[in-house]
């Protein structure tokens, strides 16, 4: 009786565990799911520890305040009179003759830009290579189009973006592979991309920059801003700074570190910057 | 049966290979980034170059006012001096632009100070885009020699328009309240006006009243202030040019007699009226006051007290306190007075609303329980409110001229008594800094651009 007794308590507990485990075990389960969206964020690691950009050798030391020191300041003048003559000099010459315009002054300064002896004469885009380009297999061999998915298959399994492929040029990689190298740059890019989200309506601020790159990561060519004239001449001062701060955050991240077995689909990168509204 | 096994096998390896033999035919791979960083703007900031012996020490100190103001700004990172390496002896050469990326500085201000044959002072500046190895301004400014800090703000305000987009805040003034005691140990509370950076303070009252909540128009350089004489609180308009100063309600104003007493009174964006709250009768009302014709028009009527009114920035709008629900709330209403609506809606009571220049914020402070609060709302109402800082004591909000940073008092408990001073803080809630005032300090107000 008593066995019978612990058998059935045995029995319910066993139960209730494995009922348990249905509870759980799928709520676990999309939160495994749920973790692969952070592969690009390991990537973005990995792109951070090779990138030589972090060494910053300013502390900023503060500049000293100087001004807060001020330690009679408020003391010696009594009267508010004083500041009747202090306020003057705000209308006096500075203003009128200055600043709003650049037509008169600046003209002495304007030449100069293109003086200088050009010490740096430019990386020289070497763009020698014709580029061996990837011999596009046209007839439908059933066989190699076979081992080339299987290929592919295990290739976009290990997804392992950095490694080996230069026999392959790309022509196996997979679709998913291709959202890895998007992923790849662009957690390069963010870095420096300076967001405008502090100007009104930053969702109107979207630019595009071409970017051409050696096989090394370097910048090939100087980055294009796309439709450059309507960027950079937009009555709206925040589009002006956005299609600027998009080619400075392209320019001060190269190199990039990317997979060179694929060169061949990241030599030509568009990059759309899309800020938001939030 | 195996051939149509095949024939699918087939079709998915077509499909599987079209997308990457269409990547690599020549179509750019396409990056979408949406996120990036805040981060303040790395600028290296050399010192001026000065032309001649007079102006030697006029250009180190320009660069240090203008790091200072970008620094304080909470936008810019300026780069160390003692990690340049190029050494600037001319402005209108090219500069080596690898030996600033090197040191990570995005951008490059370069200056040149001299004084011409009238001894008037130039300042002459490059700003320097390090990435794309192009000039982004180059401006000249004069001025008499001992201007040159407010040439300093000036080139500071250029390069900060320059760089974000928005105007600059720097060569601007703050009036704030002072708080001492007198000889006799009674506490005194003076106004003082001083330079945005804490520089030139100089007392703008005199010990024998007190002076509080000092307001600036947006259009000139004017303040109203509240004094407090012989236990009444009456309005001033005080004209900082010409020092001179009047009561804006005298004896003569019927409407305003008869124990009545005005309070806070806030400039309309085109500086000739105001709105303010009188108190009547027990109960404060919103009243407009035209400054020329000196009419008095009744805005709202109601049993409650209505009270800190602001204008938005196009003046078709007034947003004010009220407790007409209770506690306090904020609400907007039309120029008129007409269409009154409640926009807070939080537990606490919400007061101090102040319409941001650039229109879309208000900012308030909200007190709940023991805890006060700095924060901004959407003028419309719509959207979640932001607190920006949390605290012991916190009143008297105000804009910087560009809506991008607010002014605020902060009271601190100390066991001689609550310690008052002056905190700055952006829209974001970060960079938090403590306005360069000597002894106690509140209610600040920020001056327009001079010009």
């Amino acid at each position: 009786m008593r066995s019978f007794a612990s058998f059935i308590l045995s029995l319910v507990l066993h139960l209730s565990l494995f009922a348990s485990a249905f509870i759980y075990f799928p709520r676990s389960a999309s939160q495994l799911d749920s973790e692969s969206v952070l592969v690009p964020i390991e990537l973005v690691t990995l792109a951070d520890t090779t990138n030589i950009r972090a060494a910053a050798p300013d502390p900023v030391p503060e500049p000293e305040p100087e001004v807060i020191e001020r330690p009679q300041p408020v003391a010696p003048e009594p009267e508010p009179e004083p500041q009747v003559s202090e306020p003057e000099p705000i209308p006096l010459p500075p203003s009128e003759d200055n600043q709003p315009e650049p037509e008169p002054e600046p003209e002495p300064e304007p030449e100069p830009d293109p003086v200088p002896p050009q010490p740096e004469p430019e990386p020289e885009p070497e763009r020698p290579q014709p580029r061996p380009q990837p011999q596009q297999q046209q007839g439908l061999d059933l066989d190699a189009l076979s081992t080339l998915v299987d290929r592919s298959r295990q290739q976009s399994a290990q997804n392992r973006p950095a490694e080996e492929g230069e026999t392959r040029q790309g022509a196996g990689a997979g679709t998913a592979m291709t959202a890895t190298m998007a992923d790849l740059f662009r957690s390069q890019t963010s870095r420096c991309w300076r967001e405008p989200s502090d100007a009104p309506d930053p969702a109107s601020l979207r630019v595009s920059v071409e970017v051409q790159l050696e096989r090394d990561g370097s910048l090939s060519a100087p980055p294009r801003l796309v439709d450059a004239n309507r960027v950079l001449g937009s009555p709206n001062p925040y589009m002006r700074l956005a299609g600027e701060r998009a080619v400075r955050a392209v320019i001060e991240c190269a190199p990039y570190t990317m997979p060179a077995g694929q060169y061949q689909q990241w030599r030509r990168i568009t990059v759309n910057f899309e800020p938001s509204n939030r | 049966m195996r051939f149509l096994a095949r024939l699918a096998a087939m079709f998915t390896m077509i499909a599987a290979l079209a997308a990457p033999a269409l990547a690599q035919s020549g179509s750019p791979l396409v990056v979408t980034v949406t996120d990036g960083n805040v981060d303040p703007f790395p600028i290296a900031i050399t010192d001026f170059i000065a032309e001649d012996a007079q102006s030697a020490e006029t250009g180190a100190d320009i660069a240090r006012v203008v790091t200072n103001n970008l620094a304080n700004s909470g936008l810019f990172a300026p780069v160390s001096q003692d990690a340049f390496i190029e050494d600037i002896t001319n402005i209108d050469l090219r500069p080596r632009f690898a030996d600033w990326r090197i040191i990570n500085a995005s951008a490059l201000l370069v200056g040149r100070v001299s004084i011409d044959e009238q001894g008037r002072l130039l300042v002459a500046f490059r700003l320097w885009d390090t990435a794309a190895e192009q000039q982004l301004l180059g401006m000249q400014f004069t001025s008499v020699p001992e201007n040159w800090r407010r040439l300093a703000h000036k080139v500071s305000d250029a390069i900060y328009e320059r760089l974000t987009g928005e105007s600059g805040f720097f060569d601007t003034r703050i009036v704030y309240v002072s708080e001492g005691e007198g000889p006799n140990g009674e506490p005194t509370r003076r106004l003082v006006i001083m330079d945005q950076d804490g520089a030139n303070p100089s007392f703008l009252t005199d010990r024998s009243y007190m002076a509080l909540l000092p307001n600036y128009s947006p259009t000139n350089q004017q303040i109203t202030y509240v004094s407090f004489r012989d236990l009444q609180a009456t309005s001033y308009l005080y004209d900082l040019q010409t020092g001179r100063q009047e009561a804006l309600f005298d004896s003569s104003n019927a409407a305003i007699t008869g124990g009545g007493q005005s309070l806070s009174a806030r400039f309309h964006p085109n500086g000739r009226e105001l709105v303010m709250s009188v108190e009547r009768r027990g109960r404060h009302d919103l009243y407009g006051f035209d400054l020329r014709t000196r009419a008095l028009r009744q805005l709202t009527s109601n049993p409650s007290d209505d009270t800190e009114p602001t204008y938005s920035p196009d003046g078709r709008q007034i947003a004010f306190a009220s407790n007409r629900s209770g506690q306090p709330q904020i609400y907007v209403m039309n120029a008129d007075g007409t269409d009154q609506r409640r926009i807070s809606f939080g537990p606490g009571r919400y007061t101090s609303p102040v319409w941001s220049p650039r229109g879309d914020l208000i900012a308030f402070i909200k007190q709940q329980g023991s805890m006060f609060s700095l924060g901004v709302m959407r003028a419309d109402g719509t959207g979640e409110e932001r607190i920006l800082y949390d605290g012991y004591f916190v009143d008297t909000p105000a804009w910087s001229p560009n809506g991008r940073m607010l002014l605020f008092t902060r009271g601190d408990y100390s066991a001689t008594g609550t310690r008052y001073s002056i905190w700055s803080v952006d829209l974001g809630g970060f960079n938090l800094r403590r306005l360069p005032t000597q002894g106690a300090a509140s209610d600040a107000a920020w001056s327009p651009l001079l010009d």
